[in-house]
């Protein structure tokens, strides 16, 4: 490829990374700003650095707690989905019998059903099996929930895997169970980083849900602490937004970090010789 | 490698089911019956716990403080307030009703949407505070005679103004009729001032509150609401509501800028900045305003529609909200006590006039004039020389009141005329009528 | 590979039968019981039910409004899954030719998905109502400081540069794996063959590209599909609805207007026409393939 060209598209897309992260600059510089400073002066640098609101978004947010329970709830729906997903979508894509075919039509037709149309009646069946008011409740709804689009994306990708490997494996006499898990899992290394990077950024930012199901103050994940900021007549946008700063910084610090090995994760199944 | 991601798998999915069964434990204890009723309750601690469930999340620490101290005199209940913003008040309560965990306080608005939670709804009537309702707070919350909820606060609104503006454009008495008002704009863009900053990007305020007018100015709101029902009345042949379109005609030809780009931290905000002169607020914009600018001079008056001074001398004041208790709570005793400490001990009154600031809604409390600030102390004015009218869209059919603030919003955006409001109101009421 | 019938059934429980109840218990069943209260009036407080059979439904298709919802739902779907997803191809294209700093871009340009709900939207009301207007002033440029969720057509376009910026980052990613998925050799023999750029593009690529197109199609539509957070934050629907999706449209039918049997109908309604579109489509697609 020519120079020129490479540095025209490097140049074209630097803008483009510029603009995609004017609303993230807004968001920091004014959550560094006092409310009034806020509400008139937008765009500007700030006056002054007041590094209290960060203090008060803390205490109030009582982050610590909040996030531990953001985590638990990310980690763990990660984990359900992605091995429930993997398995199901394995067996389902290499045994296509007539049940199986009906099962993933009927897995796939939960992509278009609304969250608002099964709000209720979710809670009542979570109300029926003691878990509401618990995380585990959070997290056993979000595999309920997760697995209709992460079996799609495990199914295109294993459809893609030829067989003849599985095939020795069996030969050899293992179970089918342990062969899946010695040989196809570690196969699906890029198709697991694509769900779990979707995934997390679901759970990370999903908000009505655990707002739902969760009444009790110390089990309220971070979303749901912010939202507390934004009142009937009041936004307190100058704990609201060094709040949502610390919503963010995780999951981009640990996108940023393990970038290299999602990315790659991503890639790496998919060059095949 | 495969074998530690493996291991991890399977440790994490067993911690979180050990997580997840710890913290569920609590529920189990309680046994629970369907639509909300909690039979038994923590056997261990002998304690009594009460939920409630709140909407002014801006006061949520303040009640967290407060719920504190009431424990501390009475340690055998375990008061725990939630805040929820009020957007999704109404579904977090259906739902925590649908999912079993009702709280055993919670706010309703009276009129229809006690209509509505009736069968959860505990009878107060022969609560000791009853008596000291203020006589107007008592009509929403009343059904077949009998008292369901209790006044906390009073909320009020009309056209907020700038004092110190008014006086400097020469403006000697606040305007009571609608030719006193263009009188006052024409003085105000006189002196150099843009008047009105009017919130033209969100339905609520336009649907609720500036919808509200011509229906609280009614004679009788209930009976002109009942013929509109039974057809024998119509929005566009009404006086009133003709009149209230000049008026509203007038705030749009008089805005600083397009009401469409303006939603409501920006009317805040030019208010509180003082780019503007007038705005329509609530008593509650006191707290926004505060923040930005505590030394503006403000207060509330009255939004006429015609020139009848005496008709439109009146700001719009309600018990927003009422505090009502889970008829099917296993806790209600409990409860009631604390509502009943809120509103007669010392330390309860504090909270409600200082720490939260409120208009009380009982005659007996004393309103705390720094907390409340210019505008709560305009609207005891009005109150004490009884004259408000009421907040009346809770009388009316569900939903109605979106499609009041859209027709709103087309008139702001010049796609209806005055008419084309009326007649709009007209076809949305008709057609939620028949659902 | 044959297995006996035990341990077909075996490894059926093992695999399949957790995704099936955990499907099935908060997916299905919430959904049968709404499929359910349609036939009724319910206000979604009390415990009686009011059984009104089909009426529901015979409303439903004389609903303006609702079909308002629906139409809206579709054309934002529609502008939104072509804009993002070729928006998405462009930014793979560019940055898998070797660029400097291409890794850092790649990462960067994903952190929009990093928000979402009613944060995004608060966010972006923000730039719209503050923001872009500030700059406007600042640069003397009047076309920011337009009404950008004033009027129906700006509110509509607002939406979707939203959840374009929103979406695109991640569609990007998984059309980078599967551009990088077309082995070296192929590409380099078409280079010394001769091919230029957009014939690389054209003829190599694309036909790589299918899997990562289904998924990302997939994706983008069903998310669009059901988008509730983001008009309803933004412009709460407005302005005068025309923003409203369906998913806010049902919500406000059952929880707003306390008709929990009428939203019900209007989402089943929704579903129903969405599996037939996507049967017809894909009855289709398979009599093209076999002809």
């Amino acid at each position: 490829m020519k120079t020129k060209y490479k540095t025209l598209l490097s140049v074209l897309i630097g803008f483009c990374v510029v603009l995609f992260l004017i609303p993230f600059y807004l968001v920091l510089i004014n959550s560094f700003k006092d409310n009034a400073e806020l509400l008139t002066n937008i765009l500007s640098w700030p006056k002054r650095f007041i590094l209290d609101n960060y203090q008060r978004a803390f205490s109030q947010l009582n982050y610590t707690k909040v996030f531990i329970n953001s985590l638990i709830v990310t980690i763990g729906s990660n984990a359900g989905v992605t091995v429930f997903s993997a398995m199901a979508a394995y067996r389902l894509e290499r045994y296509p019998t007539r049940m199986n075919k009906v099962i993933k039509l009927v897995l796939l037709s939960g992509l278009i059903i609304p969250f608002q149309v099964i709000m209720i009646p979710l809670m009542k069946v979570l109300k029926s099996i003691h878990l509401i008011n618990s995380l585990f409740g959070v997290i056993l709804t979000y595999w309920g929930m997760g697995i209709a689009f992460t079996v799609f994306l495990f199914r295109g990708f294993i459809s893609s895997i030829p067989k003849e490997v599985e095939e020795a494996a069996f030969i050899d006499g293992s179970s089918l169970m342990y062969m899946f898990w010695k040989i196809v899992f570690p196969l699906l290394k890029p198709v697991i980083f694509t769900a779990v990077t979707i995934n997390t950024f679901w759970f990370w930012n999903d908000f009505l849900l655990p707002q739902l199901i969760l009444s009790k103050k110390e089990l309220q994940t971070i979303p749901i602490a912010i939202n507390a900021f934004f009142g009937q007549y009041v936004m307190k946008w100058d704990l609201a937004l060094p709040a949502l700063v610390m919503a963010i910084i995780p999951a981009v610090v640990v996108f940023i970090c393990f970038q290299k090995y999602i990315v790659e994760g991503m890639v790496s199944g998919a060059v095949k010789g | 490698m495969k074998k530690r991601i493996c291991l991890g798998i399977v440790l994490v999915l067993g911690i979180t089911l050990l997580m997840g069964c710890s913290s569920g434990n609590d529920e189990t204890t309680k046994v629970t019956s369907d639509r909300g009723e909690t039979v038994a309750n923590d056997v261990s601690d002998e304690k009594v716990t009460v939920k409630v469930l709140q909407f002014k999340t801006e006061l949520s620490e303040q009640m967290v403080a407060m719920a504190e101290e009431y424990m501390k005199e009475h340690p055998n209940v375990n008061l725990q307030i939630e805040s929820v913003i009020s957007n999704d008040y109404d579904t977090v309560l259906k739902t925590r009703f649908a999912s079993g965990q009702a709280p055993d306080i919670f706010n309703n608005q009276g009129h229809s949407n006690m209509q509505l939670w009736l069968e959860n709804l505990e009878d107060l009537s022969d609560q000791p505070w009853v008596d000291d309702m203020l006589e107007f707070t008592k009509e929403a919350i009343t059904s077949d005679g009998k008292i369901y909820g209790m006044p906390l606060y009073l909320e009020s609104y009309g056209f907020l103004y700038n004092k110190d503006y008014f006086e400097q454009a020469g403006i000697t008495e606040v305007p009571v009729t609608l030719t006193g008002l263009a009188e006052a704009i024409e003085k105000l863009e006189a002196a150099g001032f843009k008047v009105f900053s009017i919130n033209g990007a969100e339905w609520y305020p336009n649907g609720v509150f500036l919808a509200n007018v011509p229906m609280a100015q009614q004679e009788d709101s209930t009976a002109f609401i009942n013929q509109i029902n039974d057809g024998t009345a119509t929005f566009i042949d009404n006086e009133i509501y003709n009149d209230w379109m000049d008026m509203v005609d007038l705030m749009k030809s008089h805005a600083a800028s397009d009401p469409m780009s303006v939603d409501f931290s920006t009317v805040v905000s030019d208010f509180s900045n003082g780019q503007v002169a007038m705005i329509l607020g609530t008593n509650g914009y006191q707290l926004m305003i505060d923040e930005v600018n505590p030394d503006l001079n403000i207060g509330m008056m009255p939004m006429p529609i015609n020139d009848d001074a005496q008709f439109n001398d009146n700001i719009y004041v309600s018990a927003s909200t009422y505090w009502c208790v889970n008829k099917n709570s296993a806790s209600k005793e409990a409860a009631k006590e604390f509502l009943d400490w809120l509103v007669t001990s010392e330390i309860g009154q504090r909270y409600i006039t200082e720490d939260f600031g409120f208009i009380p809604g009982l005659k007996s409390i004393e309103i705390n004039e720094y907390a409340v600030g210019p505008l709560g102390m305009d609207t005891l004015m009005y109150i004490k020389a009884g004259k408000t009218a009421g907040w009346e869209w809770p009388k009316y059919l569900d939903g109605v009141t979106i499609e009041f603030g859209g027709a709103i919003q087309k008139f702001y955006a010049g796609e209806l005329d005055k008419a084309g409001v009326l007649e709009n109101f007209q076809a949305s009421w008709e057609d939620l009528k028949d659902n | 590979m044959k297995e006996s019938r035990k341990t077909r059934i075996l490894n059926q429980t093992m695999f399949v039968l957790p995704t099936v109840i955990l499907f099935s218990t908060f997916i299905i069943f919430p959904f049968v019981f709404s499929f359910v209260t349609s036939f009724s009036k319910w206000n979604g407080v009390s415990n009686v039910f009011q059984w009104i059979g089909v009426s529901n439904y015979l409303k439903v298709m004389e609903d303006e409004h609702f079909l308002k919802s629906f139409v809206y739902t579709i054309e934002n779907t529609a502008a939104v899954t072509v804009i993002a997803n070729i928006i998405g191809l462009l930014f793979a294209l560019i940055l898998t030719c070797k660029i400097r700093g291409s890794k850092f871009f790649r990462s960067v340009l994903i952190l929009p998905n990093i928000l979402s709900g009613i944060v995004l939207g608060f966010i972006w009301k923000f730039i719209f109502m503050k923001g872009l207007p500030a700059f406007g002033e600042l640069t003397g440029i009047d076309f920011f400081g337009i009404s950008w969720l004033g009027t129906p057509t700006t509110a509509f376009w607002s939406i979707v540069i939203v959840s374009v910026w929103q979406m695109s980052g991640y569609v990007m990613l998984v059309y980078i794996t599967g551009i990088l998925s077309v082995p070296d050799n192929i590409i380099e023999s078409a280079y010394a063959d001769g091919a230029s750029n957009i014939q690389l593009i054209k003829h190599i690529i694309f036909p790589y590209l299918k899997p990562s197109f289904v998924v990302c199609i997939f994706w983008t539509i069903s998310k669009n599909l059901l988008m509730f957070d983001l008009p309803f934050s933004l412009t709460q629907g407005g302005p005068y609805k025309s923003t409203e999706t369906l998913a806010i449209h049902i919500y406000r039918e059952a929880f707003e207007k306390n008709n929990y049997g009428y939203g019900s109908a209007k989402a089943m309604v929704f579903f129903f026409v969405v599996i037939l579109v996507s049967i017809v489509q894909i009855t289709l697609n398979r009599k093209k393939e076999a002809d």
